[in-house]
């Protein structure tokens, strides 16, 4: 059991995190923490947005706040599996093969502009994200710890996207947007100096071992029989909306999982030992959305009616 | 038998411990009415196999078993004297229901003894039936209900709290059935199976009266009969209730003497007002007698609730009312009186009443010499009564103990006696002046009780009726001894001294209304369950339009009656199968709901806080206890913690003093 005295540091330092990717992305208070609670709850964030919001800063922020390790992949319509995972290579000298670790090794990974890669390309991701591992001629790779993904993705209507299939888009935990910033916020970003060069400047605030610590907390996070009512009844939901063809898929029981888990983790964000239906709803359209309809312009509105349409228990 | 099946018959320690305390509780009514020094031992053998010390362990060898036993079969043949009667042989089964429990080690001796104590713990019927007693079996017949729950649970451990409240529920749901079947199953009168005490242990006016006996019987706070009076109450002095009439004297002790029934009963050529109708429901005495008030004007009636009369007594001819059988049961009967202290008989009296004895010489010269001054009878009662009355003559419970010639011991040595005394003197001395004279028993007085009015032994008395005139008249002696005996009671003539004696003098008044109340409370009993026998039964079903059901009718009657109740149970918790809101969500309905009439409900799908938060905007005056409520529902219903029972009970507490406040407010 852990003292209340530790739990009271980890929410100090929860706040010092916040704070300084507020001091990175201005404005975005909702977004980052959604972005943190996904990494708490031990999942992979879908960023959805025009080009020049912000999704590579907000990824770097993460990065350099919690003191991960990053690799950037750029996606285009000719990156191959091997650019990704890594390959295995003959070395003359030593005449055998040695295996070439890819940028997928490494704690957190930006797949910037997803979905501009063909399906196959995509989906050498699926095994990296599902299992933490990579199988490469027969060997199994083991991914760093923590492990975390950050894609960010064009909007559909776009020219030259290839949507990322449902198995894909089941594997991330939520789906954000991040959205034009607001006048002021907007202001400071001109006249502030380079966001670029702040994170690089950046210290970070906590080592990967906080961030594992910090997932193991969030496992402890209570959900009570009510609260576990309340999501079934939120799914149950969604197969009835799909049913009616209001949108394309229920979700999965995966998908509830996600609620719960990213609830704990938003619980976790806001200093309380007990997920609370507001957790719930706070999280359901950014871990439903894209689920739904595989985009979040036409998914959101679909989780927020649900919300309004299932009463808490 | 395979060890293993052994193993699965045998009981488990949690449940022989409540058998333990269903064996208690099956006893524990009876030690009243049992001897002591077997019941106690016979109750400590139970209890210490329930003490988990020594529940393990062979206490009592089966080898000794059946020598145990015949031990005590002796001890019970050696306080009886005998063996086959209703005493012995209860506490025979009371004292086997504890070996068997003793001994009992599987399921199978287990059911038996369940069995047995629900046998048991009729037995004790046959002593008293008063509510008392049948709140004394409730807890036992909840412990056999448990008990079996306990025994046949089958390999699954329940918790004890599950267990406890099934067999509430169950036992809950079984009330009506049983009152159903008490009222349908036809009554059996059976003589001497309802109250038992067979004769001379039970208290009351008896066929003999020596210096001493009524006094002895005033001590007694028991209730002797209760009375319901139709009009007016009469005044304690008019209070006079009519029981055996000593006319036979022989020397020591008065004695009722073989009379013929006349059935002639007072003319009523009084004025109506003095004349009242009343009920008495009188306690069993296994005497014939029944009480009237002085003097009766009608033969006691039964009356049923369809109406019909039945007369349950004669009179003779010293207007003493007996009733047919003894009273071995509460008996209740309607009759009249006319409130009058003389009576106009058919015939002269006979010589009978004039028989004194040889003895008390100084008494018959006294007699004597105011015979010689007074010709007239009433001038010389009236002179006797003065000298009680102006002499120095004390009214006591204790007076000294006399001698061979008591009546002359009493009036010129101690003078000191209880209305027997006097009473007895009286006669003694109007018999030796020549006037025809008898003593009267019976009791004086009653104590008001709202509507009806109980008469205790300790209000036992005794009269005089002397013939002057060609008429009985009512002399009372214990009128000019003690005036406040008459007006007010006993405990008021003898002031301090019968503190000793009757404790409810020092009682203080709430205890006094208690007591009064429970009274009331057991009349009802009396009257409605104990009362309920076959003729009111008889007339229930003619009431319904059934007159003189079959065995066959009453069978489908109850069949019918049990599957609507059956029915009754079962279907609202088909129909209505959503389970029961925990305590802090039925709180939190109700709040939402008190608000929701002011026009302030919870939408669809908004959580707590933000419903609590909408409030607050809109009614800030509560924003403490609102938020106050929302922590403790928070608390109660989504932390770890509130999962716990207590802990949850405690949030729903808090959650319904926030309401109360926001009520209040």
């Amino acid at each position: 059991m852990i003292s209340s005295e530790k739990h009271q540091n980890d929410d100090q330092q929860l706040s010092e995190v916040m704070a300084q990717l507020e001091s990175f992305i201005v404005g975005k208070t909702h977004e980052l923490k959604l972005a943190l609670a996904t990494l708490l709850a031990g999942g992979h964030l879908l960023v959805e947005d025009l080009p020049g919001v912000g999704k590579t800063t907000l990824a770097r922020s993460l990065a350099a706040t919690l003191g991960l390790n990053w690799n950037r992949v750029q996606f285009t319509s000719d990156l191959l599996p091997a650019d990704i995972t890594g390959i295995s290579i003959f070395d003359v000298s030593s005449q055998e093969f040695r295996f070439h670790h890819g940028p997928v090794f490494t704690s957190l990974l930006l797949a910037d502009e997803i979905n501009r890669a063909p399906p196959k390309t995509q989906s050498a991701l699926l095994e990296a994200m599902e299992e933490s591992q990579v199988t490469i001629d027969g060997q199994t790779h083991q991914l760093a710890k923590p492990f975390f993904v950050v894609a960010t993705q064009n909007p559909l209507e776009q020219l030259g996207v290839y949507p990322l299939p449902e198995s894909q888009l089941d594997r991330f935990l939520s789906c954000i947007e991040i959205g034009y910033p607001s006048s002021e916020a907007e202001r400071v970003l001109l006249t502030g100096g380079d966001r670029r060069q702040l994170v690089d400047e950046a210290t970070p605030v906590i080592n990967p071992e906080d961030v594992l610590y910090w997932q193991s907390r969030t496992h402890q996070i209570f959900t009570a029989p009510p609260i576990l009512d309340y999501t079934q009844n939120l799914l149950q939901a969604t197969r009835e909306m799909a049913g009616n063809g209001a949108c394309s898929t229920g979700l999965s029981p995966r998908a509830g999982l996600s609620l719960l888990a990213m609830s704990r983790a938003w619980a976790l964000l806001h200093q309380r030992d007990m997920v609370l239906p507001e957790d719930l709803q706070a999280v359901f359209p950014c871990v439903a959305a894209h689920r739904l309809s595989g985009s979040l312009k036409r998914g959101t509105p679909i989780a927020m009616e649900i919300l309004d349409a299932v009463d808490i228990v | 038998m395979t060890a293993k099946s052994i193993e699965l018959q045998a009981l488990r320690r949690s449940t022989r411990r409540i058998l333990g305390i269903t064996v208690l509780l099956a006893q524990a009514p009876l030690v009243f009415h049992l001897p002591l020094w077997i019941s106690i031992p016979g109750m400590l053998l139970v209890l210490s196999k329930v003490v988990p010390t020594f529940d393990r362990k062979n206490l009592i060898s089966p080898l000794m078993m059946t020598p145990l036993v015949l031990l005590a079969a002796a001890a019970i043949v050696f306080h009886y004297g005998h063996f086959f009667d209703r005493d012995p042989c209860v506490t025979f089964l009371f004292l086997l229901v504890g070996f068997k429990f003793a001994e009992s080690k599987r399921i199978y001796d287990a059911s038996l003894v369940i069995i047995l104590c629900a046998f048991l713990l009729m037995t004790q019927f046959f002593y008293w039936q008063t509510l008392a007693a049948a709140m004394f079996s409730i807890p036992a017949i909840f412990f056999i209900g448990l008990s079996f729950f306990s025994l046949q649970r089958g390999s699954a451990e329940l918790d004890m709290r599950t267990m406890v409240n099934i067999t509430s529920r169950l036992l809950l749901q079984a009330i009506p059935v049983a009152m159903f079947l008490f009222v349908a199953i036809p009554r059996i009168t059976t003589p001497g199976l309802g109250d038992g005490n067979n004769g001379n242990s039970l208290t009351g006016l008896s066929a003999r009266m020596s210096p001493g006996s009524i006094a002895q019987l005033s001590k007694s706070n028991a209730v002797a009969f209760r009375v319901e009076f139709d009009s007016h109450t009469p005044v304690p002095s008019d209070l006079y209730w009519r029981g055996p009439v000593l006319s036979g004297y022989d020397g020591s002790e008065w004695f009722i003497l073989p009379t013929r029934i006349s059935n002639y009963l007072q003319q009523t050529n009084h004025s109506s007002d003095s004349t009242i109708q009343y009920t008495v429901t009188m306690e069993p005495t296994q005497n014939p007698w029944l009480l009237a008030l002085d003097t009766p004007t009608s033969l006691p009636q039964k009356i049923h609730r369809n109406g019909d009369s039945e007369t349950i007594a004669h009179i003779n001819r010293e207007r003493q009312l007996n009733s047919h059988i003894p009273l071995d049961r509460v008996t209740r009967y309607t009759t009249t009186s006319a409130l009058t202290d003389r009576f106009t008989p058919l015939s002269q009296p006979g010589a009978e009443y004039l028989l004194t004895t040889e003895s008390n010489p100084q008494a018959r010269t006294w007699a004597n010499q105011l015979r010689a001054r007074f010709a007239d009878d009433e001038t010389l009662v009236r002179e006797i009564l003065r000298s009680f009355n102006t002499q120095d003559f004390f009214y006591t419970l204790n007076p000294p103990r006399l001698g061979k010639h008591s009546i002359d011991e009493f009036l010129f040595d101690s003078k000191r006696g209880f209305c027997e005394h006097y009473a007895g003197s009286l006669v003694f001395l109007l018999r030796a002046a020549g006037i025809p004279a008898r003593v009267v028993t019976g009791y004086q007085g009653g104590e008001l009780n709202n509507n009806y009015m109980i008469v205790r032994q300790s209000d036992a008395h005794a009269w005089t009726e002397a013939f002057i005139n060609g008429q009985w008249r009512r002399f009372d002696p214990t009128a000019a001894v003690a005036p406040q005996r008459i007006e007010s009671g006993l405990s008021e003539a003898l002031g301090a001294e019968q503190g000793n004696n009757l404790l409810s003098q020092f009682e203080p008044d709430w205890l006094k209304a208690a007591k009064l109340k429970w009274d009331s409370v057991n009349y009802a009993w009396q009257h409605i369950v104990i009362g309920f026998d076959s003729s009111r039964q008889n007339a229930m079903w003619k009431k319904l339009g059934i007159a003189r059901p079959s065995a066959l009718t009453i069978v489908l009657i109850i069949l019918a009656a049990a599957v609507l109740w059956m029915a009754a149970i079962l279907l609202p918790s088909l129909a209505f199968s959503q389970p029961k809101p925990e305590p802090c969500e039925k709180q939190w309905q109700l709040m939402c709901r008190r608000f929701a009439k002011k026009g302030l409900g919870r939408n669809k799908g908004e959580t707590p806080e933000a419903y609590i938060g909408r409030l607050i905007a809109r009614l800030p005056q509560h924003q403490k206890n609102l938020t106050d409520l929302l922590n403790a529902y928070q608390t109660g219903r989504f932390s770890r913690q509130g999962q716990q029972r207590n802990l949850h009970l405690q949030q729903a507490r808090l959650m319904k003093e926030a309401s109360q406040h926001i009520s209040n407010q």
